[in-house]
């Protein structure tokens, strides 16, 4: 679920839509979380989709580090990239803003946590914009982009949270609720590197879509035959 | 999901958004389709959420005849009330234009066909000739629809439909039957659907 202050505008045909704060949001605060109506897809579930719909999972979705498909169920799926983004992502089920958020600034992530499938070029325009965001980039860049979260989260406990009471919390997440329950953020974070999905590399799968998942795997049967005719 | 010639604009601060044409949408068009995205919330799945979900639920999602709250993906539910509505159907898995709807014209629906609760009725600003100024639970919505909606399904194959990769015939058949069919007839068929 993406922080109520905000709204789905659109930017150009182009970039398509982003998600813009429509009040003060200060740092430390969950900008999104991980929801009960989030819809978690395998590989398989989003094959089997009508393309019409297959096309939109492969273009607003995320894939998780069990290599599930994460389709959000509400605008936070149009959080578009950017190279200094607005937050950070901590254990499987939130993302914390890491500076103050003005009214009408958008709200933007790391794409090169996502597992995406393989190099896109960026044109975010910040200072430090690393021109093409790949599945290389999170074993480079994640002890930076831990320490951003670590310092964003010691401010968790001292603003307000709207999006606590909706999180689903997945195994990495219990002792982040734990520390805030009890008002504190003493807390070592997981790292961004333990979201990375194993086998995924650059280049490895075919498709239009960043998170484009690979073609089924030819029939057996149709094998088999080709196998029979070669030996006659 | 939403027939694609469509956009979510803001309409005021107190109805919020809405869903409006961006093309012609003619009469006898699928202006929307459930799909598999679209999430089937059972009496189950809702047990375990606690009270801070009952505003989500009344905004987001609405009633099937089976018990289930619906949560469209996109723009589907942003669909507004009307008391005299564009588009209509939506029990039979899928809903169709009851009119030519313009560029600039909004998509909308009866809440009375949507089996509203006891506590979901709610005062109605929608500005037609015809508006009921409150909207209750309506046991007779959907007989006030039936012969335009029945129209309006008799001109499904006369006009472009881009949702039609995501309606089985099957669904097609069934909704085309249950629109002739009396009132206890029809519920009982759409709970099976």
């Amino acid at each position: 679920m993406i922080h109520p202050h905000t709204e789905l505008k659109f930017i150009s045909s182009s970039v398509g839509h982003g998600v813009f704060a429509t009040a003060f949001i200060p740092k430390g605060t969950f900008l999104w979380v991980l929801d009960p109506f989030d819809r978690i897809l395998t590989a398989d579930e989003v094959r089997a989709l009508p393309p019409m719909l297959k096309t939109a999972v492969e273009r607003w979705a995320y894939v998780d580090p069990t290599g599930h498909f994460v389709f959000c169920w509400d605008h936070g799926r149009y959080m578009n990239h950017s190279c200094r983004p607005t937050s950070r992502g901590i254990g499987d089920a939130f993302e914390i803003a890491v500076r103050d958020i003005q009214p009408g600034e958008e709200l933007s992530c790391e794409y090169g946590i996502l597992n995406i499938a393989k190099s896109f070029p960026c044109a975010c325009g910040q200072p430090g914009c690393r021109g093409s965001v790949g599945p290389g980039d999170l074993e480079r860049l994640f002890p930076i982009w831990d320490a951003e979260a670590q310092d964003a989260f010691q401010y968790a406990a001292s603003v307000a949270q709207p999006l606590l009471p909706f999180v689903k919390a997945g195994p990495r997440d219990h002792a982040i609720l734990e520390v805030l329950a009890k008002g504190s953020t003493e807390a070592e974070l997981p790292s961004h590197r333990d979201y990375r999905r194993e086998g995924v590399t650059d280049g490895t799968v075919e498709g239009d879509g960043l998170w484009a998942i690979a073609a089924a795997p030819a029939r057996r049967p149709r094998a088999t035959r080709r196998a029979g005719a070669a030996a006659r | 999901m939403i027939h694609p010639d469509t956009e979510v604009r803001r309409v005021d601060d107190v109805v919020g958004v809405g869903v409006f044409a961006t093309a012609l949408i003619p009469r006898g068009t699928l202006t929307w389709a459930l799909d598999p995205l679209d999430q089937l919330l059972t009496p189950e799945r809702l047990a375990p959420l606690g009270p801070q979900w009952d505003t989500w639920l009344d905004h987001h999602t609405y009633h099937d005849p089976a018990g289930n709250r619906v949560l469209c993906w996109d723009a589907g539910r942003s669909m507004n009330h009307s008391c005299r509505p564009t588009c209509g159907g939506s029990d039979l898995g899928f809903e169709v234009a009851l009119v030519d709807i313009h560029p600039g014209e909004q998509l909308t629906n009866d809440y009375g066909t949507l089996h509203l609760e006891a506590s979901e009725g709610f005062t109605c600003r929608c500005g037609a000739v015809e508006c009921r100024g409150i909207v209750a639970p309506d046991g007779s919505a959907w007989e006030r629809w039936l012969p335009e909606l029945r129209d309006a399904l008799a001109l499904l194959t006369t006009v472009p439909q881009p949702l039609a990769p995501l309606v089985t015939p099957a669904v097609l058949r069934a909704g085309r039957r249950a629109v002739g069919l009396p009132a206890t007839e029809r519920r009982r068929r759409l709970h099976a659907v």
